[in-house]
């Protein structure tokens, strides 16, 4: 079995303040192999940016990570890196991308330049021949009139435009992995539909793996091979894409799948998970999401589920695992009873 | 395009509307030129129905719904409103018209005053109008509360101290607070998580119900649109392009924008066989539109030619109760004899993209 | 006797204070006024610098009750210039005046000037700026326009020449002087404020709801606009003091022999090198209050902002 190109075990990134420790992200482990695209799905607060962040090493106080937790990439233990060690990881063996260009770009400087910036920060190529490199990845990101448009700055380019300029910096240097970060949550649909295109034809070319962050179950569904699940900062849910959403098993996913409103399937009413995600400082006993859950019932409330294996490469956290049969009588989950609302 | 063949009276008329935004140059700032941001829409919205208005950004719906409010004033258009000529009215009846149209915006963050307490803010309608005054009004603060799912002893509280989606309910709860017969519902749901949205929705379509009340809803994502509107327009720059039912619009959508919205929504499904429509390049600039059909330097019609650049396509009849703007996909009142005069060189020809279900 | 009145009015100040600390300490869930009041109590410099502050105010309010000897009385003049002793605390200046009693008489007329003349410039720079911002337009340029010309001007050269031109100048004169050429600033600020606020959404949304522009402007501008206004206020109410201090020195200011502690220092520079007490105390008196309400004024900013979330 070949090593996986970042193998997480129990990352926990904990932020203390004086309102107490928010727990964001709570005990999450998840291998990522070469060449794989991987998607983290779940909704704010869940934990899922944290985590990307934490795999960069770019918590900042009052976060940290905790003792105890482990991030291997290509064989190196990131945690115990100095800090100069790991700046050279970032940008150059493994890249991240935002949610908003427009604040991930610095208004004063050329597209071109922001771009020829990334290679000449870990090596010693010369202004010239980055530059060079810096309009070819403009043309292979797609952006017509490379050579012009090098010369422009971020606010003369457009919203998906300057997402591609994003994506170009990310892979100046070929990283092996790319950690994107809702990278086209901000842009319009058919904005939307040319970028993750263009990630295709770029993972197509270069073998590079993605971790892709979103919200949105139909970017997953059509970009990535394996989903991750989030909620409350634990995983809750992993499995292949397609046995996912053919047989999804923890009930926070069901519910999630429900409630999305599908074109061309028209419904009375959209299914509601009822109630609101608990809050990062006081996670609940026991399971986190039974006051939500439509099966929960006494174990739920005091027994913290571990996650437990379903079939091949599918785990859930979720005690239906072992006792299936409580699947057949739902009920109202008791936030609905309470009348606790989003 | 006239009011759709229907018993009852539109309860809103549009006609025409039209809102430039001026851009200024030089040292002595004169009018250089004109955002188009709503360049001519018209429609009509029956008592107690969900107009969807959807389009990307820059498509000017939100320009459309604040005009239609007169929170910005268009430069050109007609506006009836429960048989009121609005862009008429002196100050102080527009005023009074407020009561019976009203807003609920996208982002729970900056509508509500920070330093107001969210009953308070509620409470602004009724004390404005002269609704209801001290422990009458502390009531009717409280019955609104818990009508839109938050407990009254909330009332207290400051928007801060709330997630997104109940600061969303406190804007709709200020809205219902002086019983409009209409909502302009701009993009009330795009902030949101999905678990959230279906909340925030259901509540919308239960207090449609309930009070009879008419909906512009303004959005972008599609899929919500398609679930909460009767009818749907779909506006590209500043224009309508496609009007009809949901269902219509959905089942068979015309205008090759439309085509290509639809296509690029991306599927909750991983078997679903995708016969994507991806579109070059951007959204031109509502400064400088391009001649001719808005859509066409990026159309993907087969029969796309020169007399699309050269001709503004009329939003016209193509189907029962189903309008769209393209002088290629037929039936459409631009004669091959006009279009060859302006060099065309393909015949018009309705084509649908075929969807695998 | 003196001691007795001294121990009553300490005895209030730390009352004052202990009822302060607990309005600031309340029990979990506070709102409001509460919680703004326990985020500046987590501020130790701000919390002496309130203390400070309530302590020059109480004890300079009841200064004919404390203070030791007649401010203005001029005692034998063989009494002149002594170093400070039991009998008079702060020494005396060259007119055989008590400079504790002074000091005491001094600051009272000179925190009170200083709260009335910023009370003065903080109405008329928020209607100012208000009808600026709101209004905008050309009304807004040619508005502020009149400040930028007024600033041009060093407030310190602009309130000579008044005060020289309307010499001598009354009380409610030199507190309307004052309050007039220090609202330039706040005029600015609240304008500034007010631009941003105007084109905020819930502005909007109290327009759609049919709120009238005055009922817009007292709802929303004003109670938004108020904290930085509050906070640049205090920090205001320091330059007014100096500036009075400043006047009184030069000797436009409150006129002699009524103390305030400008004219104290005046009358104690002649004599720094061998008389250094008659311009020391009320020096340091004017420093504590600059700097007192100076860290009043930052613990208030980081105080009033409701969303403020601690790092």
């Amino acid at each position: 079995m070949t090593e996986p190109l970042l193998s997480v075990r129990d990352l926990r990134t904990y932020f203390r303040t004086s309102a107490g420790v928010a727990r964001a992200v709570d005990g999450v482990s998840f291998d990522i192999a070469a060449n794989e695209s991987v998607g983290v799905v779940g909704e704010s607060g869940c934990g899922k940016s944290v985590t990307s962040l934490s795999l960069l090493r770019l918590i900042q106080r009052p976060g940290t990570i905790e003792p105890g937790s482990h991030i291997e990439f290509e064989g190196i233990d990131l945690l115990a890196l100095d800090d100069e060690s790991m700046r050279k990881i970032r940008g150059n063996r493994i890249a991240m991308i935002f949610q908003e260009p427009m604040t991930a770009l610095n208004p004063v400087f050329t597209v071109g330049a922001q771009l020829a910036e990334v290679p000449r920060v870990h090596s010693d190529i010369g202004r010239r021949d980055a530059w060079a490199r810096a309009v070819e990845m403009l043309g292979v990101v797609g952006i017509p009139d490379p050579a012009e448009r090098a010369k422009s700055y971020p606010h003369q380019l457009s919203g998906g435009m300057r997402q591609r300029v994003m994506i170009g910096m990310a892979l100046m240097l070929s990283p092996a992995l790319l950690i994107a970060d809702e990278p086209t949550t901000a842009l319009d649909v058919t904005i939307q539909a040319q970028i993750l295109e263009l990630l295709a034809e770029l993972r197509a070319k270069t073998a590079m793996s993605v971790l892709l962050i979103t919200h949105d179950l139909g970017v997953v569904a059509e970009s990535t091979s394996r989903v991750i699940v989030m909620y409350a900062g634990e995983i809750v849910e992993q499995a292949g894409v397609r046995e996912l959403f053919a047989a999804p098993h923890h009930p926070y996913t069901e519910g999630l799948m429900a409630a999305m409103p599908r074109a061309g399937e028209k419904r009375e009413r959209l299914t509601v998970i009822p109630g609101t995600v608990p809050s990062p400082y006081d996670w609940p006993a026991g399971c986190r999401f039974h006051e939500r859950c439509p099966y929960a019932w006494e174990r739920c409330e005091s027994e913290h589920p571990p996650l437990y294996q379903i079939g091949a490469g599918h785990v859930s956290r979720c005690h239906l695992a072992v006792e299936p049969e409580r699947r057949a009588t739902p009920h109202e989950p008791r936030a609905a009873r309470a009348g606790v609302t989003a | 395009m006239t009011a759709e063949v229907g018993a009852r009276a539109p309860l809103l008329s549009v006609r025409d509307l039209t809102k430039h935004f001026p851009i200024t140059g030089g040292v002595m700032r004169r009018v250089v030129g004109a955002v188009r941001a709503v360049d001519g829409i018209s429609f009509d919205v029956a008592p107690g129905e969900t107009l969807g208005l959807v389009g990307e950004s820059g498509c000017g719906k939100t320009t459309a719904g604040r005009a239609i409010l007169r929170l910005i004033e268009p430069t050109a258009g007609e506006i009836f409103f429960d048989g009121a000529d609005v862009r008429a009215l002196d100050r102080e009846p527009l005023r009074k018209l407020r009561r019976r149209m009203q807003i609920v915006f996208q982002d729970p963050f900056s509508s509500l005053d920070p330093r107001m307490t969210v009953g308070a803010s509620v409470r602004e309608g009724l004390t404005i109008h002269k609704l209801a005054e001290g422990r009458a009004a502390d009531a009717r603060v409280k019955q609104l509360l818990e009508e839109v799912g938050l407990r009254p002893e909330q009332a207290t509280r400051y928007p801060h101290e709330f997630s997104g989606g109940q600061r969303q309910r406190v804007g709709i709860a200020r809205a219902l607070a002086v019983e409009p017969k209409f909502i302009v519902c701009d993009e009330p749901v795009s902030a949101l998580d999905v678990s959230v949205q279906a909340q925030v929705i259901n509540l919308l379509q239960d207090l449609q119900r309930a009070h009879g009340l008419a909906y512009l809803f303004i959005a972008h994502d599609l899929s919500v649109v398609e679930h909460i509107a009767d009818r749907v327009a779909v506006m590209y720059l500043g224009r309508i392009v496609e009007l009809a039912s949901a269902d219509d619009l959905y089942a068979l959508p015309l205008m090759p924008y439309t085509q290509a919205l639809l296509s690029a929504i991306p599927v909750p499904d991983p078997e679903a066989k995708r016969e994507r429509i991806v579109l070059s390049g951007d959204v031109p600039s509502p400064a400088n539109p391009p001649s001719g059909c808005p859509f066409h330097p990026r159309c993907q019609h087969p029969q796309r030619d020169a007399a699309c650049a050269a001709i503004v396509p009329p939003l016209e009849l193509k189907e029962p109760n189903h309008w769209a703007a393209c002088i290629k996909q037929l039936p459409t009142r631009i004669t091959w004899a006009e279009q060859q005069a302006v060099g065309a060189t393909k015949v018009a020809e309705r084509i649908v993209p075929v969807r695998s279900s | 006797m003196l001691v007795l009145r001294w121990a009553a009015a300490g005895t209030l100040v730390v009352a004052i204070c202990a009822a302060l600390w607990r309005a600031a300490h309340p029990p979990r869930g506070a709102t409001g006024a509460r919680a703004a009041l326990a985020r500046y109590a987590a501020h130790p410099s701000a919390v002496l610098a309130l203390i400070a502050l309530v302590s020059l105010y109480v004890l300079s309010a009841l200064a004919p009750w404390l203070a030791t000897h007649d401010p203005i009385a001029i005692l034998e003049r063989t009494l002149s210039n002594h170093a400070p002793s039991r009998a008079f605390l702060f020494g005396t200046d060259y007119a055989g005046r008590d400079v504790f009693s002074r000091v005491l008489y001094g600051a009272r007329i000179s925190l009170s000037i200083a709260l009335l003349a910023t009370s003065i410039s903080v109405v008329v720079g928020t209607l100012w700026g208000v009808t600026a911002g709101f209004y905008g337009g050309r009304l807004d340029a040619l508005m502020m326009r009149l400040v930028d010309a007024f600033l041009a001007i060093p407030r310190i050269v602009l309130l000579i020449a008044v005060g020289t031109l309307w010499a001598p100048l009354s009380m409610s004169a030199l507190i309307i002087v004052l309050g007039l050429t220090a609202w330039f600033d706040t005029s600015r600020l609240v304008r500034a404020e007010v631009l941003s606020i105007k084109d905020r959404e819930m502005v909007v949304a109290a327009r759609a709801l049919g709120a009238t522009d005055l009922a817009i402007v007292k709802r929303h501008v004003l109670p938004n606009v108020l904290t930085p206004v509050i906070v640049a206020a205090t920090l205001g109410v320091a330059g007014v003091i100096i500036n009075e201090a400043a006047l009184s020195f030069l000797g436009i200011g409150v006129p002699d022999p009524t103390p305030s502690l400008g004219n104290i220092i005046r009358d104690g520079t002649p004599y720094l090198a061998s008389a250094w007490w008659v311009a020391l105390f009320p020096g340091i008196t004017l420093v504590i209050t600059a700097l007192a309400y100076n860290l009043a004024g930052d613990g208030l900013r980081d105080a009033m902002d409701p969303r403020q979330v601690d790092r």
